[in-house]
């Protein structure tokens, strides 16, 4: 079984004796999802790892104050996104926001488990040169394709407000990919 | 790629567009995804040995509405078919239980439920702790127990020792009394 309903799944998770078996449904049903909205923020494959195992950590520890009030999958991306972010600023990469390429560039290129080519590496790193915010933003709708609406409740953020960033993140993409492939021509 | 971004990308980045219509540029080392739990559950079993007993809660789905918190608890039964038979017949049987003690109750309040020996027993026993008068007007609205606590008169008609006996000898044991002080002449006249 690949995927279960929210139902199916927190109907076992409310029984303290199926407790496990809803949680391992759970990540069964969850993982690929929230472990490519990990790896886009991470890039690394062995940190996205980590960060996905800490996210179910956490899932499973701190089911008791999920109130059932948003779908668990609302829940599930939240602590996601906020283990992501925890583990970015622990990790303090070198990568500034003014474009300049250095730990990111290196990074994936180091990294066994990316197969882009040269136009798909410098996109890459456009989205790493974006605050950690916009790049957020920017992966859940370019590589999630996920709906405004969707991301607004997993954000707390109202719709307009992410239209207007996905749209600044686009334009300072085009920006970066203009500037250092014109760096690479040189 | 759906339509709805499709067509946002085309408007304000054709680039991004074109991008996105190549393959998946990331991967992931083959099999991960089905040894993730495992190692999710190695991991709380070294770090948390004890995080089961954490994750026992209550639900409080929607609010605190005590009847949505009680359906939550009891979701469980209608999880599985046997669950749901053994509780609908452990309610039925419940019901009958509560059923046949209300019935017992109605029909067994205070003396009723007492023999009849029993009551006369304790009675005699303990006649002392009562006042005659309110014995007398308790049993006048009892029906059953009338026999054993009652009017003077009809303890007379009713008493066969005090009926054999003569009204002379009764006169007699009077004047006996009377002369040895044990009464006095207006006790007996209280008495009569």
């Amino acid at each position: 079984m690949k995927s279960a309903s929210d139902e199916n799944i927190l109907l076992l998770l409310r029984n303290s004796a199926t407790f496990e078996q809803g949680f391992a449904l759970l990540m069964q049903t969850f993982q690929e999802q929230l472990y490519w909205h990990i790896r886009r923020m991470v890039n690394d494959h062995e940190d996205a790892n980590d960060v996905l195992q800490n996210t179910f950590i956490k899932v499973f520890r701190g089911y008791n104050t999920f109130e059932e009030k948003s779908k668990l999958y609302t829940w599930l991306y939240r602590i996601a996104t906020n283990e992501s972010l925890t583990f970015l600023q622990k990790k303090k990469t070198s990568i500034s926001i003014d474009g300049e390429i250095s730990g990111a560039w290196n990074q994936l290129q180091a990294d066994a488990y990316f197969d882009g080519d040269a136009a798909q590496l410098l996109l890459q790193n456009a989205v790493e040169s974006l605050p950690e915010k916009q790049k957020l933003v920017f992966n859940m709708r370019y590589y999630g394709e996920m709906p405004y609406e969707e991301m607004s409740t997993i954000l707390d953020t109202s719709v307009g407000a992410l239209k207007a960033s996905f749209h600044h993140a686009v334009k300072k993409i085009e920006r970066f990919v203009q500037e250092h492939k014109a760096d690479e021509l040189n | 790629m759906n339509n709805e971004l499709k067509k946002e990308l085309e408007a304000i980045s054709p680039y991004l567009s074109r991008m996105k219509e190549k393959p998946e540029h990331c991967r992931v080392p083959e099999g991960f995804f089905e040894g993730v739990q495992e190692s999710v559950f190695a991991k709380l079993k070294n770090d948390y040995p004890n995080a089961s007993a954490t994750t026992e809660k209550v639900v409080v789905p929607h609010g605190n509405n005590l009847l949505k918190r009680l359906l939550s608890e009891l979701e469980w039964i209608f999880a599985s078919p046997l669950a749901l038979a053994a509780s609908s017949f452990a309610a039925v049987l419940l019901m009958y239980w509560w059923q046949f003690h209300t019935t017992i109750a109605d029909n067994c309040t205070q003396l009723a439920c007492v023999p009849d020996t029993e009551i006369q027993q304790y009675l005699e026993q303990h006649l002392d702790e009562f006042e005659i008068e309110t014995l007398w007007s308790a049993t006048a609205t009892e029906n059953g127990s009338e026999a054993y606590i009652q009017d003077p008169e009809k303890t007379q008609d009713s008493a066969p020792e005090l009926k054999a006996a003569g009204e002379n000898e009764v006169q007699q044991l009077l004047e006996e009394m009377i002369d040895k002080g044990e009464i006095s002449e207006d006790d007996l006249k209280d008495i009569i």
